[in-house]
């Protein structure tokens, strides 16, 4: 279908047939015709014949048909009849007048033809081109826009066309136009031959005398090495002249749009460096604050104490010794955070043994206990938990990290409970508390660094990054973490920390 | 003293409350405190404090727009809580009206004499004699007779170093920053020509201290101004 598409008219040679069943069939119409009306009958039908072939053919064969013509109408219907031989004078003027017209008339009409043809085909390529530019504009990926460059290329040449590429020193088809081109082995080797000379070749290189193809670079510059593989319709290779216009444009246009592209990834990055840039400095900002104000509570306390000792009265100097054993606790503990975080940015070395699930979560219950002696932290009765394969500090720290963070964003009276769970191919501790949970708003970003919520009635709440260590050991460990909010009666959070559930199979599975 | 004197302090950390209070109250102070700009404001209005403490960094107005609002009607001393690094932050705050400054953490001690100093700064500012600056100190300034006196004898200085000192000394216990003393003695086109300043500092400082190299009288708050220092025992 790509190959028999008529397109341009064809030359004089193809119409030749043409031409001689035209002059005959006039010619045939004429001695039919002739006795049945008047004597200039047959000059028309060969006037007929001319407009027809010229209208298909084109110019050049409506003249050839008109001479011709005026042979055939000399030879059969002029008076010596059956040869090319004028008897009368009178004939020889209608016979030179028959010429002009029927020269004019199929020169006219071939030209009309042509006319028509040449616009049909401009009209086609500024479609093209009008197509790729729309869909290069609406591209968001490098694949869309080969895909485009190489529908409409083809329908540029008429013929077929695809993209070759080489990636990682394999030539590989990136897009094609979808026709039936068959890239042949000689067509790799233009392909190949195109990309190694790369740039410097922006015009035809006519390729491997026996392939289909000929090849024009795409991509000269960088890592991206990128033919076009064009097969013109027809066969007429190279890409014929009124075509190369158009796919130069065609070339420019996609260069502009892959230029487009890539500053649209370099403007993509900056603006993700910036955004990295904003978070760096609210996190140094942050951790300055954090290490700041109980450093100023203490070293004021203190000063105060030592200062103005006698002048304080008794509760105020004791309130003053609260305030510095509780500051130093929250700077040592922010301390601790920090120290994980970094432990964790660095590509902590993961230590895995196996490990009984309920162990862990005893530990992690004793661990809790230790800094809250005045909370309930219990453990949900359940089913056994396996012995699995996992890095047993790490889980611990995590679920520290949770109960403290319940117990901080919960009333003293309340329970924090702990449970465990095999789901499927996983193992999943959670921590639940019964506070007032977190909102819908703030539950995507609560594992997020340095975010932090306000404790319901004590203002400021922490650091922001206990959480954020669970989620960092969760991925360490190949799991996840997952906030559950609110559990019950509307109130209430549940976080989940959910691991594989590996296990050893050196010791046997248990 | 027959009163106590009543302070204002402005933070929202309630740590940093939580001592500050009995510090200040031990000292003799009559305490009261804020959380936000808008509380601070509207206490400032309602029972005029003697001098304010005030933290940079306030959860509804910046700190320093809390001075230029207060800076309408008032000119109480105002001693800016600063656990930021930024110099440019301090510079701001003072430009916008604040006397002195205190980086966090700090010791009770330095606070307290910089509240001291703060105001008694207050009290030359507002019953100042145009004729003598400090008189009895070391530095005598006769501001009508553009005359100098140091620990007794008359020093020579040349118009803008008297203008300077002039200026440092009637401000005494109060931090001015480079711009607001260049702006004033040499002219607002001069706002950013720290280097003169501190030329003249320099030779200021050799015609009035009795150790240039440890100047007691001008003293430098790097990165941030001079200050005019008054005679305490404590320091």
């Amino acid at each position: 279908m790509l190959f028999t598409r008529r397109n341009r008219p064809l030359g004089l040679p193809a119409a030749i047939p043409a031409v001689i069943v035209a002059v005959a069939a006039a010619t045939a119409a004429g001695i039919g015709l002739e006795h049945l009306s008047r004597p200039q009958t047959p000059a028309l039908a060969f006037i007929l014949a001319v407009l027809a072939v010229a209208s298909i053919f084109g110019m050049r064969s409506g003249v050839a048909t008109a001479v011709a013509s005026f042979l055939a109408y000399n030879f059969f219907f002029i008076e010596p009849r059956l040869t090319f031989a004028v008897a009368h004078g009178g004939d020889l003027v209608a016979l030179g007048v028959f010429l002009v017209v029927a020269a004019l008339a199929g020169s006219l009409a071939g030209r009309l033809r042509e006319e028509a043809d040449r616009a049909s085909r401009r009209a086609e390529l500024l479609e093209a081109l009008a197509a790729f530019s729309t869909r290069a504009l609406a591209a968001r990926s490098m694949a869309e826009i080969l895909e485009a460059m190489a529908r409409q290329a083809g329908r540029i040449v008429n013929g077929a066309a695809a993209i070759v590429g080489r990636r990682a020193g394999e030539f590989v088809v990136e897009a094609s136009d979808g026709g039936d081109a068959e890239i042949e082995a000689a067509d790799w080797l233009t392909a190949a031959r195109a990309i190694e000379r790369k740039a410097g070749q922006p015009a035809a290189a006519s390729g491997w005398a026996t392939g289909r193809f000929e090849a024009r670079v795409l991509d000269a510059a960088g890592e991206d090495e990128r033919v076009i593989l064009l097969a013109p319709g027809g066969g007429g290779k190279p890409v014929q002249g009124d075509a190369e216009a158009p796919l130069a444009a065609l070339l420019n246009q996609y260069r502009l749009t892959v230029e487009r592209l890539s500053f649209a990834e370099a403007g993509a990055k900056a603006a993700a460096q910036a955004q990295e840039e904003r978070l760096r400095s609210a996190l140094l900002s942050s951790i300055s604050h954090d290490l700041r104000t109980p450093l100023a509570t203490i070293l004021g306390a203190v000063t105060s104490i030592r200062e103005l000792g006698e002048k304080l009265s008794p509760e105020a100097r004791a309130d003053l010794l609260v305030a510095i054993e509780e500051e130093t606790r929250r700077l040592s503990q922010f301390v601790a955070y920090l120290l994980d975080m970094t432990r964790l940015q660095a590509g902590l070395k993961i230590r895995t043994q196996p490990v009984d699930g309920a162990d862990l979560l005893a530990a992690a219950a004793d661990r809790g206990r230790k800094f809250h002696p005045h909370r309930a932290i219990v453990i949900a009765p359940g089913r056994e938990l396996p012995v699995f394969l996992t890095d047993p500090a790490l889980v611990e720290q995590a679920l520290a990290n949770l109960i403290e963070n319940a117990a901080k964003y919960s009333a003293r009276d309340q329970l924090v409970v702990l449970s465990g769970a095999v789901d499927g191919d996983a193992i999943v501790f959670s921590v639940t508390d019964d506070g007032p949970g977190v909102a819908a708003a703030d539950q995507a970003r609560i594992f997020d660094k340095f975010f932090s919520r306000p404790v319901e009635g004590k203002g400021e709440g922490a650091a922001g990054l206990g959480l954020s260590i669970c989620s960092g050991i969760a991925d360490a460990l190949g799991g996840e973490i997952t906030v559950t909010s609110p559990v019950a009666d509307g109130r209430g959070a549940r976080f989940s920390l959910r691991l594989p559930l590996t296990v050893d199979n050196r010791a046997g599975s248990p | 003293m027959n009163t106590r004197a009543r302070i204002l302090v402005v933070d929202d950390e309630p740590q940093i409350r939580r001592f500050l209070r009995p510090a200040l109250e031990a000292s003799g102070y009559e305490v009261l405190q804020a959380e936000s700009g808008a509380e601070a404001l509207r206490l400032m209005a309602t029972l005029p404090p003697r001098a304010m403490i005030l933290d940079l960094g306030l959860p509804d107005i910046d700190g320093k727009e809390v001075i230029r609002t207060l800076r309408k009607w008032s000119d109480i001393p105002v001693i800016v809580l600063t656990a930021r690094d930024d110099e440019a932050e301090i510079i701001a705050a003072l430009d916008a009206g604040g006397d002195d400054y205190v980086r966090k953490p700090f010791g009770i001690g330095e606070l307290l004499a910089r509240l001291r100093a703060a105001l008694r700064g207050g009290e030359t500012e507002s019953d100042r004699k145009p004729a003598f600056v400090s008189p009895g100190r070391d530095v005598e300034i006769d501001l009508a007779a553009h005359e100098v006196r140091v620990r007794g004898e008359i020093v020579r200085l040349t118009p803008k170093e008297f203008d300077l000192l002039a200026y440092l000394a009637a401000n005494a216990g109060r931090v001015l920053t480079h711009r607001m003393l260049l702006t004033r003695v040499w002219g607002p086109a001069h706002g950013q020509d720290s280097q003169y300043l501190r030329v003249f500092i320099g030779q200021l400082r050799g015609k009035i201290e009795r150790d240039p190299a440890r100047p007691a009288l001008i003293v430098t708050e790097p990165g941030v101004g001079y200050k005019f220092a008054i005679a305490e025992n404590e320091w």
